[in-house]
């Protein structure tokens, strides 16, 4: 007989136990060997918690200063989701992988997901809610309505701030230099011809 | 019953419904299609989405985003193991949590039926990830520290997840009718194959196979759900608020009218997000047990294994051909990899694929075999231009072999078994535009016959390929739109669908706008609310918003426009038929003098002047009897192939598509373009690998499944809109969206021979398959 613990097996990323066989599972199945995938933000803790830790967290953020006491194991993208409802910062994958979460952190692009709140204190945080300036759009923006450089929007807000990053560093780049600049972010409805042009036009416009 | 004409198609005659009055509107309103050379002042021009400027200044609120008062996080403990019985549960730990206000199982409400075989809460699981328990917590993060303390002890049973295993003799039996649905292959038959074959100058067969593409929206999937004096309200990420409301209802017993789904904003759908899964009922659920508002969402990682994919399809083609490629004979079979359920996941699993086969080319004597085949695995579902993709990734592949052998040109044997005539009805087509799309994708290309191995540059080689494109249009469907005019001269087109985000609203609002001749800003598109919305379409699935939708807003705006006119002509004092509009200026006729613009006219209307608002009421007919509407194209690609590491990179494209009349250009071009990158990334790299012994997927993230890239895609990727004047509805409208992912694979796979001699025929195109082959060509 086989018992788990939650949902253990199933996030194993590779199969490191026996196939369980026959009926009334006569062969019963090793199991503790299974890796827990690592889940993001959420590894900063054991999975079974005894008690949760709160910090106290300050955030500077689009030049705003926030007090907060949050759990220790949450991440950048989701505090500023969860607790500011700065929803515009998405979340695709939790790990690193899609570019949704991007904001800018002292200048750079970074995915927030892969970022604890308490560890970005004291630094300069950008999201995309803070890039018009009293209602007028930055260019960037202006130019993916434009180019219609969008279909769901999903990845929107991070393929802008990508974009932005890279463009307040960089004048006049070539194709293959946004390409490069956009490469970590992901969109899967593959409007990525219309941000490229997008990304070129807000260049000649900075 | 409108009036029958006789056309003649390919020196045949058909008896066909007229179309000028078969879309004759309700109350008399006269909407033929627009015509040919109709200047239009709007349709068929560039403008920006309507719903634009919230998407990139973040505030546009998609499901994911919502948060309520007092709302709580749920996560679900799935199965795993792959077929179980569940002997014990305890969920007394996860219940003791501090944070944790609810845990649900087959225990306490085992009772929801999710379909005719199954619970919500399974006490008997057939997959790996089918719904156990479920938590609501004050966090998401104790939600999932909750699920980890609930333990099971399972009977473990036998599981099969190949798909040649499950059809063996002896394979655990997933069904009481065994492991086909529904106990036996589907076949479709016309004429008389043996006669066909022995008419052949020349046969070929080959097998192809496609892999299991995941939909993999950016916006995972789930919904918030809030269950509040006998009324569910759910924001969902759903690709139509009427089919979830409607189903939702259906499942949980609910009046329709006490179901309410709201949706402004989509993360990506692609046919992934139609209808509604257990997690939807398990919020609702849990809503109801709590009496609180319920996110619940899947992570990145139950995404993959559970939200549904593209099957796996095994495809063998047998066709006869005359030496001058006329095609005699075609045997088909296809083989897809289902699910353990029977549910509708079978029917895309195999019976889908396999429509451009029969439809594509003329061929008298054909047979298709559908092999829909269960194993313990999450069911397939619809992946944009499902069926018809797989299939093309074949065929198209087929008949480049094909034209190969008989020395024909690719684009000349496809044009030798051209057909104007939807066989499987034997109806001619209202509109067919593949002889252009051909055409025109040769001339910006730069086509020409081609020589295998043309360009060689170090280890580089060069080639190009085609695919011919397509999609089966619709039936008309009964859909309806509302137009609302305002005392102030602004226009509000109300539309029951959600928002995909490929620019449905800007393209109702310009029908509207030209319909009704005011400027394009002046119309606003409410949409997204099942409870505030008439029905357009039940869910954006098949490339059919436009097509269902459009002519519905198209009659809405005109006979808000002929209620405008008859209160112009109270204004101006002379009778309705006096009365002449254009440019937003009303004038009599017969005196001209007599005059009064857009505005003076609406100012008569509203409470203010004891007047109702304006009200157009729009509704789409059906199409015109007789004919069948198809949407075709053509996608030409040149290639470079690394031989040193059997990388496949595609340098340009060209894609030519016959939607009927282009509404929106931009938002065509971006739609296509996009269309055509998932497709590339069906062809070169996208695939659920799963383990052989669970069928857990090993690649469940974006990292290793490999969704292109802005490094993977060409440079150049140029859209030729094939415009063909379609008499199927009253806007001219054929359909976009799932036709551009269909002749990736087909053109991409052929370039690479025409690079290098070598033919993979199993998608997706990876580089080990490419250096395999190429060794083994050597
Ligand atoms: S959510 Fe952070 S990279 Fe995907
Ligand atoms: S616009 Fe949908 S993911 Fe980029």
């Amino acid at each position: 007989m086989a018992t788990t613990k939650g949902d253990e097996r199933l996030r194993m990323s590779r199969r490191s136990f026996l196939k369980g066989m026959g009926v009334g599972a006569a062969t019963s199945t090793a199991l503790a060997t299974g890796l827990v995938k690592p889940r993001a933000g959420k590894a900063a803790v054991p999975p079974l918690v005894e008690g949760l830790s709160y910090v106290p967290v300050e955030l500077k953020i689009n030049g705003r200063r926030y007090a907060l006491t949050i759990e220790a194991r949450r991440t950048l993208a989701d505090v500023l989701r969860t607790e500011l409802n700065l929803t515009g910062t998405k979340i695709g994958c939790d790990r690193a992988e899609c570019g949704a979460c991007t904001v800018i952190v002292d200048g750079r692009a970074m995915y927030g997901c892969s970022l604890l709140a308490v560890n970005v204190q004291g630094r300069e945080i950008e999201t995309i809610e803070g890039l018009a300036k009293n209602g007028r759009l930055h260019p960037l923006q202006e130019a993916f309505i434009e180019y219609d450089a969008y279909q769901c929007g999903f990845c929107t807000p991070g393929q802008i701030l990508a974009g932005k990053a890279f463009l307040d560093k960089k004048k006049s780049p070539t194709l293959a230099e946004v390409k490069q600049a956009l490469s970590g972010n992901i969109c899967r409805c593959g409007a990525y011809h219309h941000i490229f042009e997008a990304v070129l036009a807000a260049a000649k416009k900075l | 019953m409108a009036a029958m004409k006789q056309i003649i198609v390919e020196g045949k005659t058909y008896t066909v419904e007229d179309e000028s009055a078969a879309l004759q509107g309700e109350g008399g309103t006269m909407l033929a299609p627009w015509g040919k050379n109709e200047t239009l002042k709007y349709v068929g021009k560039r403008f920006p989405k309507k719903v634009a400027r919230e998407k990139v200044t973040g505030e546009a609120k998609y499901a994911y985003d919502v948060q309520l008062p007092g709302m709580l996080h749920a996560r679900v403990l799935r199965s795993s193991h792959a077929n179980a019985k569940l002997l014990d549960l305890e969920t007394s730990a996860a219940e003791k949590l501090p944070g944790v206000r609810a845990v649900l199982s087959h225990k306490n409400a085992g009772k929801q039926p999710w379909d005719r075989e199954r619970a919500v809460f399974k006490d008997h699981v057939r997959l790996i990830g089918d719904d156990i328990a479920a938590v609501a917590a004050d966090t998401e993060q104790i939600a999932d520290d909750a699920v980890r303390l609930i333990k099971v002890k399972y009977e473990v049973l036998p599981h099969v997840i190949d798909v040649r295993e499950a059809m063996r003799p002896g394979a655990p039996k997933l069904q009481p009718y065994g492991n086909i649905w529904e106990g036996k292959p589907k076949v479709y038959e016309r004429g008389d194959l043996a006669k066909g074959f022995a008419a052949a100058d020349v046969v070929l067969e080959e097998t192809y196979t496609t892999s299991e593409q995941h939909h993999a929206c950016l916006e995972m999937h789930g919904c918030v759900a809030h269950w509040q004096n006998g009324m569910l309200t759910v924001w969902d990420s759903t690709q139509g608020v009427h089919l979830t409301r409607d189903l939702l209802a259906l499942k949980l017993r609910l009046p329709i009218s006490k179901v309410r789904v709201l949706n402004e904003h989509l993360g990506g759908g692609f046919g992934s997000k139609n209808g509604v899964k257990e997690y939807h009922v398990i919020a609702a659920m849990l809503s109801r047990a709590t009496g609180s508002p319920i996110r619940l969402f899947l992570d990145r990682f139950e995404t993959f294994l559970l939200s549904s994919h593209r099957p796996l399809t095994i495809q063998k083609i047998k066709a006869g051909f005359k030496k001058d490629g006329a095609l005699t004979a075609i045997d088909y079979e296809v083989i897809g990899r289902g699910g353990a359920w029977n549910d509708r996941g079978m029917y895309w699993a195999a019976p889908a694929v396999g429509s451009p086969t029969n439809e594509l080319y003329k061929c008298p004597n054909l047979r298709t075999t559908n092999i829909p085949v269960h194993t313990n695995l999450s069911s397939p579902g619809a992946c944009r231009g499902p069926g018809n993709t797989e299939n093309l990734f074949a065929l198209e592949q087929f008949m480049d072999e094909a034209a190969e052998k008989l020395d024909l040109d690719p684009i000349a044997l496809r044009l030798k078994n051209f057909t104007a005539v939807y066989q499987p009805k034997n109806e001619p087509y209202f509109s067919n535009g593949l002889r252009e799309s051909y055409e025109a994708a040769a001339k910006t290309f730069g086509w020409q016959r081609r020589k295998p191995k043309s360009t060689v540059e170090g280890t580089k080689r060069r080639g190009i390929g085609m695919s011919a494109v397509h999609w089966h249009g619709f039936e008309g469907e009964p859909s309806q739109a509302l137009v609302t005019i305002y005392p102030d001269g602004t226009v509000e087109v109300n539309v029951g669908i959600a928002n995909l985000g490929v620019g449905a609203q800007v393209i109702f609002a310009q029908i509207a706008a030209e319909e009704i001749d005011v400027p394009l800003e002046m119309v606003r598109v409410a949409y997204g609310d099942s409870a505030g919305t008439p029905y357009t379409i039940n869910s954006s699935y098949g490339s059919r918003t436009t097509f269902q939708g459009g002519p519905a807003v198209r009659m809405a705006a005109a006979d808000a426009k002929q209620q405008l006119i008859a209160l112009a002509a109270e204004t101006l004092k002379v009778p309705v038929a006096d009365v002449q509009y254009a440019g937003g200026v009303f004038a009599a006729k017969s005196q001209p003098e007599k005059k009064a613009n857009f505005k003076e006219v609406t100012g008569k209307l509203g409470w203010m002047q004891g007047r109702h608002l304006l009200i157009g009421k729009g509704k789409r007919l059906p199409n015109p009897a007789g004919r069948k509407v198809d949407i075709f194209g053509a996608q030409m690609v040149e290639v470079e192939v690394d031989t040193a590491s059997g990388n496949v990179k595609v340098l340009r494209a060209v894609l030519a598509h016959d939607s009927g009349r282009p509404i929106n250009t931009l938002t065509y071009e971006s739609q296509v373009q996009g269309g055509f990158i998932q497709g590339l990334g069906m062809a070169l790299y996208e695939e659920r690998i799963l383990d052989a012994e669970t069928g857990v997927q090993l690649n469940a993230n974006y990292h290793e499944y490999g969704c292109p890239t802005a490094l993977d895609i060409p440079d150049q990727v140029t859209v030729v809109p094939i415009e063909t004047h379609d008499l199927s509805n009253n806007i001219n409208a054929k359909g976009l969206g799932e036709p551009p992912v269909t002749g990736a694979g087909g053109a991409i796979a052929n370039a690479l021979y025409n690079a290098t001699g070598v033919r993979i025929r199993d998608y997706p195109i990876t580089p080990s398959k490419v250096l395999q082959a190429l060794r083994a060509a050597v």
